[in-house]
């Protein structure tokens, strides 16, 4: 049936499926308001997904952004309850080399414990023997509650439970205008990108919650955001170096964060200026990656000579203060809009700025003024009630529950769908041969859940797959994997053609990269990704097909 | 220990100049880290497939004329390329895995995703075709894939055919024998590891008798299956296809393909039979080099005993087989530091994927006889064959195994043809 053929109507529409949109549309869905989340691509296609995954304490805030480290080690605390199975424990430690004062580590634990963060100063020894990894010249550590948190994982969860509290969502519907009657915002018009037609949707309530592109959704209103695109470029690793993350015990510079997740590791970030033509296409410059590698290579001298599978970048949504047109005192604070009372367009909230770590007390901001215009007195509840993943089912028992149908024999598939979606692996049914093959050997990703990420999660693209399952993030990048989960979603009933258009666009968006990181081992990868698509297959010579470069 | 030809490196080109030698009589061993049967992975080896506006070449001998100097096949020269495509050929029939095809007019196969590519030699049993057009020859096709086998892509090829007005049906069978494999958490079920299964007499009556079945209730005219049978006998096909009721054709997977292991572990053996040693899982760590000679070579594993020679061939491949290998500031040749081809496009690489790649063309430097060269001096008795001459996109060309297989007899016939060469 036709989900436009009638007049849909909400209390809200969320514009946005990174985690700031996601999380909002929990918190609108659980307090009861009728929901809609729209995003132009996929889940976590922009910012959400090109960061850090790292989960703050908040120490790297503590000496220059009090509220901002208080925010983090509340929301690091709250995420380790809700959300546990997007969260790994790793601890962190802010080290200090040689060449660094030492005097900044007294101000550094004096600013965190004033912000209710756990630092504790450690012998450089203990930290050596706590993280091999470490530059082993260091002359100061502390450790602090960092860890590591997946943010697919967790922008998925939190949809997911949208839509258990009666959200809907729309994937690749872009809004193109604000529909807007006597000074309110009423709905907004939408491009289907599949059905490439447009559609309308109505509410009392608009929030845009679309990151770095909510200067251009305001924009669409006539409403100017002080806004500022700031990229953050970053590398991953071929294999985990680090145990614990490890930061540069001195002020926020370029390059001194090493986060490990899952089987990788990640160095970032860099930070700089970019006009707003180009936030749609992020690419890595060689300069990016020198500074990347010189200064990580620092914190962990083994990074030199590791193979980097990829480089990417993000886009902060920075917001200058509205008195501050030139971006002089630029915060990363939280900004939450009500553009009625500052632009006189009622029925237009924007919840931008903040980060990903507190996406949950974004999103809470955001619905308690949306309920407060709305006349709703309704309570967040976001912060106690676990999320789909991390609660805990009565009588459930992942070893003989979950991944129904996986024999005795395929432990490390159930092991790894586990990690992946907690308590909801319980829902990938693999009773039928068929459903066991394994698709991707580095991630140990069976049919079965890919039929299960198909069905529930939203994910019909192989970059969607990616996102909700981690196939093809491994050592081997999808070389393989690719083509074998594509011929596995054409059999699952999806167009063959469009399926092969799908997979042309993922090994383009694979080698961009790649690009920038083009020598050693990766090059060789990339020759090989070539030799097989372009020589053996002929993907660059299938009639009809028309790829994008960008998911 | 001294040879009269070492070879360096574990490509396809390296056998083919191996056997190619030691058939000749001479004394050769190859040195080898791993290795790699790329070309003959597709089933089908291709010479020229496609010209500089990326248009399918009918006959290859022609669009050779319209290839720039640096091309390896230039420097050879297009008649003595047709002498030695004759001898490509015959290598291979040597060796037990007869080849069909013509080096003056390309025949189309089919890849595994339902492509039809040019070609030129095609293994018994590959899907191939006169020419796009031809394929309607085929009849109604089955495409029959195997139950828990995911790198067989039935849905692509029935796609690519239907749009060439193919009629096919999509079916799977289970094999019994494979129960191990569907289970195992080590042993995944893949082609190769099929392969090892399936090798029995009563193994090919079953799966022939499956396939009958399928094929009588489709009413198909051809039978499409993956590659996946075969590992040690290239006849494997012909044996099964005589039980048929119809024509069958295999579909080469990825790598590691069925077809490419077979192919290596022929080539293998019977440059064993003939004489050749091989010294796999060892690397060179460095030669000596005398008034413009190469002397000797020493390996990793054999650190104490350097291994001489009169004549010594590179064939370490390309990036992908780590015989180039770049870096920030630039590409080098890893074992001997040996020049590099000048590098004459703008960039090294290009943004779009499926463009082209500049850095394809990479390669060393070397004179119209593929002798290398150190520190600008040429060296007079080594030779560089293979995909680690550079020169030309041998992806967007669909000319990689022609240049991998030509150059490499090219240099052994140039080092026999040398005087005292011949034994």
């Amino acid at each position: 049936m036709d989900y436009f053929a009638e007049k849909k109507y909400y209390d809200v529409i969320i514009i946005g499926g990174g985690i700031t949109g996601a999380g909002t549309a929990r918190d609108c869905a659980m307090r009861g308001l009728k929901t809609l989340l729209v995003e132009r691509f996929d889940f976590t296609a922009g910012a959400t997904g090109r960061n850090h995954g790292l989960l703050h304490s908040g120490a790297r805030y503590a000496v220059t952004d009090k509220e901002s480290a208080s925010e983090c080690i509340t929301e690091n605390m709250i995420l380790r309850r809700i959300a546990r199975h997007c969260v790994e424990d790793t601890g962190g430690l802010f080290v200090t080399l040689q060449d660094d004062d030492l005097g900044y580590q007294a101000k550094f634990v004096e600013s965190c414990r004033a912000s209710g963060i756990n630092a504790e100063v450690i012998d450089p020894a203990e930290a050596r023997r706590l993280e091999p990894a470490v530059n082993p010249g260091i002359i100061g550590a502390v450790r602090v509650p960092d860890g590591a948190v997946d943010p697919f994982r967790l922008t998925i969860s939190n949809v997911v439970d949208a839509v258990r509290n009666g959200a809907d969502v729309l994937t690749f519907h872009e809004v193109q205008s604000l529909i807007i009657v006597g000074g309110k915002v009423v709905g907004v018009r939408m491009l289907d990108k599949r059905g490439k037609r447009e559609v309308e949707a109505y509410s009392s309530l608009v929030i845009n919650a679309a990151g770095i592109w909510g200067y251009l959704v305001a924009k669409k209103a006539g409403i100017t955001i002080n806004m500022f695109p700031a990229k953050g470029a970053l590398l991953i690793f071929g294999h985990r170096i680090n145990n614990m993350v490890i930061n540069r015990c001195r002020k926020p510079a370029d390059a001194d964060i090493l986060v490990p997740g899952d089987t990788i590791s990640l160095i970032g970030t860099t930070s700089s200026r970019v006009p707003y033509e180009d936030i749609d296409n992020m690419r890595v410059t060689r300069d990016e990656v020198d500074v990347l590698l010189r200064e990580g290579s620092l914190i962990a001298p083994v990074l030199a000579n590791t193979r980097i599978i990829r480089a990417y970048a993000g886009v902060r949504p920075l917001v200058a203060a509205d008195n501050d047109p030139s971006g002089r005192s630029i915060s990363r604070g939280i900004v939450c809009l009500d553009h009625a009372s500052r632009d006189g367009l009622d029925g237009f909230i924007t919840i931008t700025g903040g980060k990903l770590m507190t996406y949950r007390l974004m999103a809470e901001k955001a619905v308690d003024m949306a309920c407060a215009k709305l006349g709703r007195n309704a309570v967040c509840r976001t912060a106690e009630t676990m999320l789909p993943g991390s609660d805990d089912m009565p009588g459930y028992n992942v070893k003989k529950d979950c991944c129904g149908g996986l024999l005795p024999d395929q432990q490390s598939a159930v092991r790894a769908a586990t990690g992946r979606h907690g308590s909801l692996s319980r829902h990938i049914v693999c009773d039928k041969e068929s459903d066991r093959a394994v698709v991707c050997e580095c991630e140990q990703v069976s049919v079965g859940e890919i039929r299960y990420a198909m069905d529930q999660l939203h994910a019909d693209r192989l970059v969607s797959l990616r996102r909700r399952t981690r196939l093809g993030m491994g050592t081997c990048q999808g070389e393989l994997c690719a083509c074998r989960a594509a011929g596995v979603m054409a059999a699952l009933g999806k167009d063959p053609v469009s399926t092969l258009a799908d997979l042309k666009s993922f090994i383009a968006e694979r080698w961009k990269g790649m690009e920038a990181v083009a020598w050693g081992d990766t090059l060789a990868e990339a020759q090989l990704m070539e030799w097989l698509y372009v020589g053996m297959c002929g993907l660059d010579r299938v009639p009809g097909l028309s790829y994008s470069k960008k998911q | 220990m001294k040879y009269d030809t070492i070879i360096i490196g574990g490509s396809e080109a390296a056998f083919a100049s191996g056997l190619i030698l030691a058939d000749a009589g001479q004394k050769v061993a190859v040195i080898s880290h791993g290795q790699t049967f790329l070309h003959c992975s597709a089933a089908s080896l291709g010479l020229l497939g496609y010209d500089k506006d990326g248009n399918p070449v009918h006959n290859p001998v022609e669009a050779m004329a319209a290839l720039p100097d640096s091309h390896p096949y230039s420097k050879i020269g297009v008649g003595r390329v047709c002498e030695l495509a004759q001898d490509v050929k015959d290598l291979f029939v040597r060796s037990g895995i007869p080849m069909h095809g013509s080096y003056e007019r390309n025949h189309y196969r089919m890849s595994p995703i339902g492509v039809f590519k040019p070609a030129w030699l095609s293994m018994d049993t590959s899907p191939v075709a006169a020419s796009p057009d031809d394929v309607k020859t085929w009849g109604k096709v089955l495409i029959l894939g195997i139950e828990g086998f995911l790198d067989f892509f039935a849905k692509f090829i029935a796609s690519g055919l239907g749009a060439i007005g193919v009629n096919t049906e999509i079916r799977n069978i289970s094999l019994p024998e494979l129960s191990a494999l569907r289970s195992g958490s080590t042993e995944k079920m893949r082609a190769t590891n099929i392969a090892r299964v399936i090798v029995s007499e009563k193994n090919i009556e079953d799966v022939a008798l499956r396939i009958n079945i399928a094929v009588e209730s489709s009413h198909a005219d051809t039978v499409v299956m993956p590659a996946v049978f075969g590992l040690s006998d290239p006849l494997f096909g012909v044996r099964l296809q005589s039980k048929l009721k119809c024509r069958l054709m295999f579909v080469p997977t990825m790598p590691v393909s069925v077809p490419g292991l077979c192919a290596k572990g022929r080539f293998e053996s019977r440059f064993r039979q003939i004489g050749g040693t091989l010294f796999y899982g060892d690397t060179v760590s460095g030669g000596e080099f005398v008034d413009g000679s190469l002397k000797s070579v020493r390996t990793l594993n054999m650190a104490e005993t350097a291994l001489y020679a009169d004549n010594f061939i590179l064939a370490t491949g390309n990036f992908i087989n780590h015989g180039l290998v770049a870096s920030p500031s630039g590409v080098s040749e890893p074992l001997f530091g040996l020049d590099i081809m000048p590098f004459a496009e703008s960039g090294f690489t290009g943004s779009d994927f499926f463009s082209r790649q500049p850095y394809m063309k990479c390669g060393v430097a070397t004179d119209s006889d593929f002798r290398v060269a150190l520190n600008g001096n040429m060296i007079n008795n080594f030779y560089a064959a293979g995909s680690i001459l550079g020169g030309c996109d041998t992806l967007k060309e669909e000319s990689g195994a022609g240049v991998e297989y030509i150059s490499a007899i090219a240099v052994a016939k140039k080092i026999l043809e040398k005087k005292g060469g011949l034994k």
